[in-house]
């Protein structure tokens, strides 16, 4: 088990959004989480995430609890999400919005470049390489340099889940990954998901699109109105 | 020929202080509205250095410099966490702060009489004194301040300061620290708008608070943005199209008494037709939403 959601309510100014809400994620699947508009998932992704302090109950990570832990701390933990619209950095190539996903670039520090500048350019060298191999994996070979804002939509969404491969993280939560994009992007997209299965990553996402999401996932939990109504296991 | 040189000056002064801004506005993303304050900042200190503490020019510059490095701490304080226009008003009352701190405090900057004798510069024994010698130093100054930004944004650092502009939120999610980055950014950008301070000061021998107030900030940023936000050439273009255009404008035949109002006329309806017809600028990768 990978992921332990325990017991988790949140409300905003007396209006209950979530509503006890528990389930487990394991290691190397791909768990769905379906619900109509409104119904909390996005909230919990939030939660999950660090962006959002629940009402009460836990979140672990590993068996630890991210109660205390701020959104970048979670970020370092190995939990990397995407957003329903994609947040990428529109003006920046391909490359730079990888590098930028990438974690303790010696880069980042303004005295490294005083005190190790070698190590700096040494580190961008691999990262670009790295940039290169997951520019592959995700489906965008050959659009490096491209400005990301001038990609598709689809493959905008492709992007996103490529910087969280670049950011090494272990579980990832992937907002309405479908949401917006043609039946040959879903399939794309579906396939990185599958691949990214196999390579051991986990995935947990939200979506409407449940005919798809189904077809790929391990586990299906069904949120309605802030509570888990019904837990679906997806035999082969 | 003296007229010619007191312009390539005011270009080259232009030019540090358009290019320190782009740094905040064109790559970080930073709508800031206290440049004259930094600037004002940078001038104060050379000339106070220079005719109180009698240093050298060159400590008088590294002191500025300092001293600016520490006078923008109280922006990174209040203004840093907050976004956009919330930034930009933040930083909007550091610059009524300064103006009326240099306006007002009169036992120490002389307030609304300025500061006067501030001597020229003078570096390992050159005097600077003369027009063209001056036009000389404040060349070699910007061509340092222009590789160090050139510099500055080939390396990856640069990288970082754009994902701030782009979307502070998934930089958050990268578990990027953007206030880090944001810091950085007014730290070096107020350093290097003394330098253009000091450039003032030493220049025109005398500054008083009227060269630094909110006008002059606002002058800075339609400069950015004239020239357009997020490139080297963008700051470039802008500062000589800013300095450049009213002296054109004074070759136009326009009654004596109407002509320096006309000139400004004409020059603010320039503004309002590149604003309209070339919203990025002339150099542009980024504009403001």
């Amino acid at each position: 088990m990978i992921l332990k959601v325990e017991h988790i309510s949140k409300s905003f100014n007396g209006l209950n959004v979530l509503k006890d809400v528990s389930f487990l994620v394991h290691a190397g699947t791909i768990t769905s989480l379906f619900g109509e508009n409104g119904s909390g998932k996005t909230t919990l992704f939030h939660i999950i995430a660090g962006f959002l302090k629940p009402t009460s109950g836990n979140v672990y990570f590993q068996n630890e609890n991210l109660h205390h832990k701020s959104a970048d701390e979670i970020d370092e933990l190995g939990i990397g999400r995407t957003w329903q619209s994609p947040r990428i950095f529109k003006n920046l190539s391909v490359q730079d919005n990888l590098l930028l996903a990438t974690k303790d670039h010696p880069g980042e520090r303004l005295f490294n470049y005083i005190l190790k500048p070698g190590i700096i350019w040494r580190e961008e060298k691999r990262r670009k390489i790295r940039a290169n191999e997951v520019c592959g994996e995700v489906g965008l070979a050959g659009k490096l340099q491209k400005t990301a804002g001038a990609l598709s939509y689809g493959q905008q969404k492709l992007l996103s889940i490529g910087m969280l491969l670049m950011n090494d993280a272990e579980l990832l939560l992937l907002d309405e990954p479908f949401a917006g994009v043609n039946t040959q992007m879903i399939d794309a997209i579906s396939k990185v998901l599958l691949q990214l299965k196999e390579s051991g990553k986990t995935v947990l996402l939200v979506e409407h699109n449940r005919s798809k999401a189904t077809e790929i996932s391990d586990k299906v939990l069904h949120l309605v109105k802030g509570s888990i109504e019904e837990q679906e296991f997806i035999t082969p | 020929m003296n007229y010619l040189l007191h312009i390539l000056i005011m270009c080259e002064i232009y030019i540090i202080l358009a290019l320190a801004m782009n740094l905040l506005a064109g790559y970080s993303g930073l709508l800031s509205l206290t440049q004259a304050a930094f600037y004002g900042i940078g001038a104060y200190s050379a000339a106070l250095l220079l005719t109180e503490y009698k240093v050298t020019f060159f400590l008088a510059f590294l002191g500025a410099v300092g001293i600016n490095l520490i006078a923008c701490l109280p922006v990174i304080w209040f203004a840093i966490r907050l976004r956009e226009l919330f930034f930009a008003i933040a930083t909007l009352a550091w610059q009524i702060i300064v103006f009326a701190v240099l306006y007002n405090w009169t036992s120490f900057t002389n307030g609304p009489y300025g500061i006067t004798g501030i001597p020229k510069p003078k570096v390992f024994g050159l005097s600077f004194s003369s027009l063209d010698s001056f036009v000389i130093l404040g060349g070699i100054i910007t061509v340092l301040v222009l590789l160090f930004f050139i510099g500055l944004h080939r390396i990856p650092l640069s990288r970082y300061f754009q994902g701030v502009r782009d979307d502070q939120l998934a930089m958050m999610s990268l578990g990027k620290k953007i206030t880090y980055f944001k810091t950085l950014s007014v730290v070096i950008s107020s350093g290097v708008s003394a330098i253009a301070g000091v450039l003032f000061a030493t220049y025109f021998s005398y500054i008083d608070p009227t060269s630094f107030t909110l006008d002059e900030s606002i002058l800075i940023i339609s400069i950015v943005l004239i020239g357009g936000l997020g490139t080297i050439k963008g700051s470039i273009s802008g500062a000589l199209f800013y300095v450049l255009l009213p002296e054109l404008l004074r070759f136009i035949n326009i009654p004596d008494a109407v002509a320096a109002n006309l000139r400004m006329m004409i020059y603010a309806s320039v503004l309002i037709l590149v604003v309209m017809y070339r919203p990025y600028g002339f150099f542009g990768k980024y504009r403001f939403e």
